[in-house]
């Protein structure tokens, strides 16, 4: 008896360990695609290069990002202050990479908390369907029906500004797109045979949809997760651009691009350059994820 | 109505190549073929032969990357590659016309079946009143054709559709008709009520047909002559008679094997192997690694098509003098 | 038969607008505190007839079903409450700002069109050529670009650099057109005013090529990746083989069948428009229902912001109900009809 149930545990042990590695070796063959797309490994790049200065912005930023140095207040690029200072006599490079830490961590955050939620919330739905699946997807209808910055915009305003404010008002609406992708694909697989094998093996509901149903519909989170990456960085940015997403003592791109707004008639360089960054930073990570939609699911309408 | 000895098409020697990533593809190997005033033409083979490039070809609308690289292309006397696009268009449909595989896909969803009718005459600058149209579709069997031009193509079944769509091809009175597996895609009823209409269509008005088929039992009832493609190349021509009771080229004999018959204990016989790889440059006979009957000499040496007595075969078993030629040649080279 | 379609899909726009409501009615409930203090609080000069006002808008002792259904009654007399920041209904706030806001909408999404759907076709039919890879480039560039930025770039160099058109407003002092709808372009021409239609349409400029180009860009990535699928399809090769000109199958047969997922599209992008708008309207001044937000956000006039959030959220679903309807008037298959 104990033998037996020993000998079971070392099969589950066995079948886990096979499928950290077919993943490891899927994640290994898509790694070696989207090495071949030129444009997505630039992208990748330069979403490291900024990534890696956001981690060691403190070692690499030349002036702590609020010392203000009044009589060096407008500095133009050059000189002491390579991007220039601004109204304050801060250093603009130094405020730009530490608001890249802001950037990548809204980012990151919040979209691993949209997928988890709204991925989770789909799998339920769509394999047992039923009332909890018609709530759900009335629910996701009725959130639909808010342009995403107007729902942002509207649940800052009553939540006030804020890191972890501005994290739930983005993830609020942002679980329902995966939600929808995954409800979507369970749908479609859950006929399939191998689900039907499964059932008829005994095995239980979680774990057909974790190791059976998961894997098949993954790849349309991957690459739509990847996208809103940048999509959620654009609504930080907008929310703190109007002063209501991120506190004004953190630096971040869409605050400092608001601060040089107002002086745009006399010192360019305090919007431009984050904005440029910010760009930058966007426009790669919309390119790892179009790199990715066409190793992983180049049917997927993106946009 | 009798096969005229004007040449309504004749290819000669056509190429067609698509250029992919992996190098060109040759799906047309040197073609020769002619179809003569009022004759119906069996062109016969597996997918991917080159029997619908072919007829692509002759109407300048091979989809990309395909592109005609040698040859050449006469439709009622007219060198069709060298026309200009505008007279290539006045020919489309009017003197030529198509009709497709999969007539549910074949007409535009998003018009009605007037309109569609009503362009292919438009824009060949013919009349097109509501009586005309109605007569066509008249003709091609359609019940309650004043009714059905003002439907969209979903709501008519796939056999309707075929006949709507060669109610069109016939719209301009075409000299020749390019029949695409015209009926594959329809069940075994309405495909010999198909077949029964283009057969009608050809001997009341002349119209000679060249249709493409993968299956012979289909182009044994209904042509005149047959040609058997395969892997880009004609490898038997004949009238269907002859071609049938006497096939000479193993690979005509294989698809003869295949066609399933209604008495007991008569098993099919397969034809092994698979259908060549047109990307590579074939240098003897492209049947060699499935032919029942090959010798050493086919592996390196391509056939010319050998004219035994009006019937033409790509075959060296029939051509024992070129043979030794041939084998001559090679031992030669050998030395 | 599509007319019973479209009955239908008016229809289901009617739940989706009460759950709409009720989400508005929730977000109160994500304020730390009591939402009238600290509204009070912001506010100065405030009569003890605001007060009361404000007391029983929000009715905050009343369980929470009964608020609610108090709130939707309101909600469908038309009374969304009073904001205290500008001692005015909200409901005259937002309909004094609506024609701002939709002349740029309007402009925005105008403009976006124009440009996606020559480009959509040219990209297609010219697909993998120089035009095509520098089109692709440049909308994806619209994709990642946030308005925001692309409005204050545009400021900066046809504004302030080359100084051609203006920077802020809609009108400049003295050129506003008399009001007839309330829509500038619209009333100069109706009043036959030259010099404020030349005015108005300078003021429209810029912000509706901030407004309206990732509109544009994702428009022309759909109408550009729907035609190539058509162009692959059986019937353009018949429509060819007809003999019918080239120009006539592209347009006749394979963009009139490319149309039909770009109307969904097209309509989907309004809503990313109407959120783009709140910063827009902002960077260019543009006294719209957007800046009303963002002026009611700052002064925490709660009931102005969850107002106007419902506004956003019924014209939102509106206008996919309109692109819905044109969907099924563009689509022949949802004709349904005998088969014969």
């Amino acid at each position: 008896m104990i033998r037996g149930v020993s000998a079971r545990a070392g099969v589950r042990r066995k079948l886990f360990l096979l499928r950290l590695s077919l993943w490891a070796e899927n994640a290994k063959t898509t790694l070696k695609r989207l090495r071949r797309n030129k444009a997505a490994v630039l992208g990748a790049l330069v979403v490291s290069v900024i990534a890696l200065s956001a981690i060691f912005a403190e070692a690499i930023a030349p002036y702590p990002p609020d010392e203000m140095n009044l009589s060096d207040r407008f500095s133009p690029p050059g000189g002491k202050y390579i991007l220039g200072a601004d109204h304050l006599g801060r250093d603009v490079l130094s405020r730009v990479l530490h608001g890249a830490r802001v950037s990548i961590l809204v980012g990151i955050i919040t979209v691993t908390i949209s997928v988890a939620t709204g991925g989770a919330l789909g799998l339920l739905a769509g394999y047992y369907g039923g009332w909890f699946d018609a709530f759900m997807s009335r629910l996701t209808e009725v959130l639909l029906a808010f342009p995403y910055l107007i729902f942002a915009i509207g649940a800052m305003a009553m939540l006030g500004p804020g890191f972890w404010n501005l994290v739930w008002a983005l993830c609020f609406k942002g679980w329902v797109e995966f939600f929808r992708l995954a409800r979507a694909g369970v749908l479609s697989e859950k006929t399939k045979e191998y689900v039907e094998a499964a059932k008829v093996l005994g095995r239980s509901d979680f774990e057909i949809m974790g190791s059976e149903i998961l894997p098949n519909i993954v790849n349309p989170l991957v690459v739509v997760g990847t996208l809103r990456m940048g999509t959620m960085m654009v609504m930080e940015a907008s929310l703190s651009f109007l002063g209501i997403g991120i506190p004004p003592r953190i630096p971040t791109w869409g605050s400092m691009i608001q601060d040089g707004y107002r002086f745009i008639l006399n010192a360019w360089w305090l919007s431009t350059f984050p904005g440029l960054v910010l760009v930058a930073l966007v426009l790669s990570v919309n390119l790892v994820g179009e790199g990715l939609r066409e190793v992983l699911d180049p049917d997927l309408q993106t946009f | 109505m009798a096969a005229g000895n004007n040449e309504v098409l004749s290819i000669q020697g056509l190429e067609v190549s698509y250029q992919t990533d992996r190098g060109p593809v040759r799906a047309v190997r040197g073609v020769d073929l002619s179809v003569r005033e009022g004759e119906i033409l069996g062109l016969v083979g597996e997918s991917g032969c080159g029997k619908s490039a072919t007829l692509l070809a002759v109407m300048g609308l091979l989809p990309f990357p395909g592109k005609v690289v040698g040859g050449n292309v006469r439709v009622n006397g007219l060198d069709v590659l060298k026309l200009s696009k505008k007279e290539l268009r006045s020919l489309r449909g009017s003197t030529v016309a198509m009709v497709f595989q999969d007539p549910m896909s074949t007409l535009n969803p998003a018009h009605k079946i007037g309109a569609q009718m009503r362009e292919a005459l438009r824009v060949h600058g013919l009349p097109c009143t509501q009586d005309l149209l109605v007569r066509l579709l008249q003709e091609v069997g359609i019940p309650s054709p004043e009714a059905v031009l003002g439907y969209y193509p979903h709501q008519l079944s796939g056999g309707m559709q075929q006949r709507v769509m060669i109610a069109i091809a016939l719209s301009c009175r075409p000299k020749l008709i390019l029949a695409d597996e015209p009926t594959t895609a329809l069940d075994v009823t309405i495909e010999a009520q198909i077949l029964d209409l283009l057969r009608q269509i050809n001997r009341e008005r002349g119209t000679a047909i060249a249709l493409v088929t993968h299956n012979l039992a289909v182009a044994s009832q209904f042509c005149h002559r047959i040609a058997v493609m395969y892997a880009g190349q004609i490898v038997e021509e004949g009238s269907v008679e002859e071609v049938l009771a006497n096939p000479l080229h193993p690979y005509t004999q294989g698809l003869i094997g295949c066609i399933p018959r209604f008495q007991k204990g008569v098993p099919l016989t397969p034809i092994p192997g698979q259908v060549a790889d047109l990307s590579e440059n074939l240098e003897g006979c492209a049947f060699y690694p499935r032919c029942a009957k090959r010798e050493p000499v086919c592996e390196k040496t391509l056939q010319d098509l050998l004219d035994t007595g009006g019937r033409l075969v790509r075959c060296q078993r029939y051509g024992y003098l070129e043979y030794a030629e041939t084998a001559a040649a090679q031992d030669w080279g050998n030395e | 038969m599509r007319g019973v379609k479209i009955l239908e899909r008016a229809l289901a726009a009617l739940p989706i607008m009460l759950g709409v409501c009720i989400v508005v009615f929730l977000f109160m409930r994500l304020i730390p505190g009591d939402p009238v203090d600290i509204m009070l609080g912001e506010a100065s000069n405030v009569t003890q007839e605001e007060i009361d006002a404000l007391r029983a808008q929000f009715n905050l002792d009343d369980p929470i079903h009964v608020q609610l259904a108090s709130y939707l009654i309101r909600v469908l007399k038309g009374d969304l409450g009073y904001s205290i920041s500008r001692s005015a209904g909200v409901r005259d706030l937002l309909l004094e700002a609506l024609p701002a806001t939709v002349e740029l909408a309007l402009s925005s999404i105008l403009l976006a069109l124009i440009v996606a759907v020559p480009l959509g076709i040219i990209t297609a039919v010219r697909h993998r050529s120089a035009v095509d890879r520098t089109s692709m480039a440049a909308s994806f560039l619209g994709i990642s670009m946030p308005a925001f930025w692309l409005g204050i770039v545009l400021i900066l160099v046809f504004a302030v650099r080359l100084k051609w058109l203006p920077t802020s407003g809609r009108a400049t002092y003295g050129f506003v057109p008399a009001h007839v709808t309330g829509l500038y372009v619209l009333d100069s021409i109706l009043t036959g005013d030259v010099l404020a239609l030349e005015d108005s349409i300078r003021h429209l400029v810029l912000p509706s090529i901030a407004l309206g180009a990732a509109p544009a860009a994702v428009i022309t990535r759909v109408i550009r990746s729907s035609m190539l699928e058509v162009m692959r399809k059986d019937y353009v090769t018949f429509a060819r083989a007809k003999g019918v000109a080239e120009w006539a199958v592209i347009l006749k047969h394979v963009f009139r069948n490319a149309l039909i997922p770009a109307v969904t599209v097209t309509g989907l992008e309004i809503g990313s428009l109407l959120g783009g708008n709140m910063v827009v309207e902002t960077i260019f001044g543009w006294p719209g229902m957007g800046r009303l937000v963002v002026d009611g956000i700052f002064s925490r006039d709660y009931s102005l912001v969850q107002g106007a959030v419902m506004v956003y959220g019924f014209t939102f679903v509106a206008v996919n109900l309109i692109a819905d309807i044109l969907y099924t008037w563009l689509n022949p298959k949802l004709v349904i009809g005998e088969k014969v």
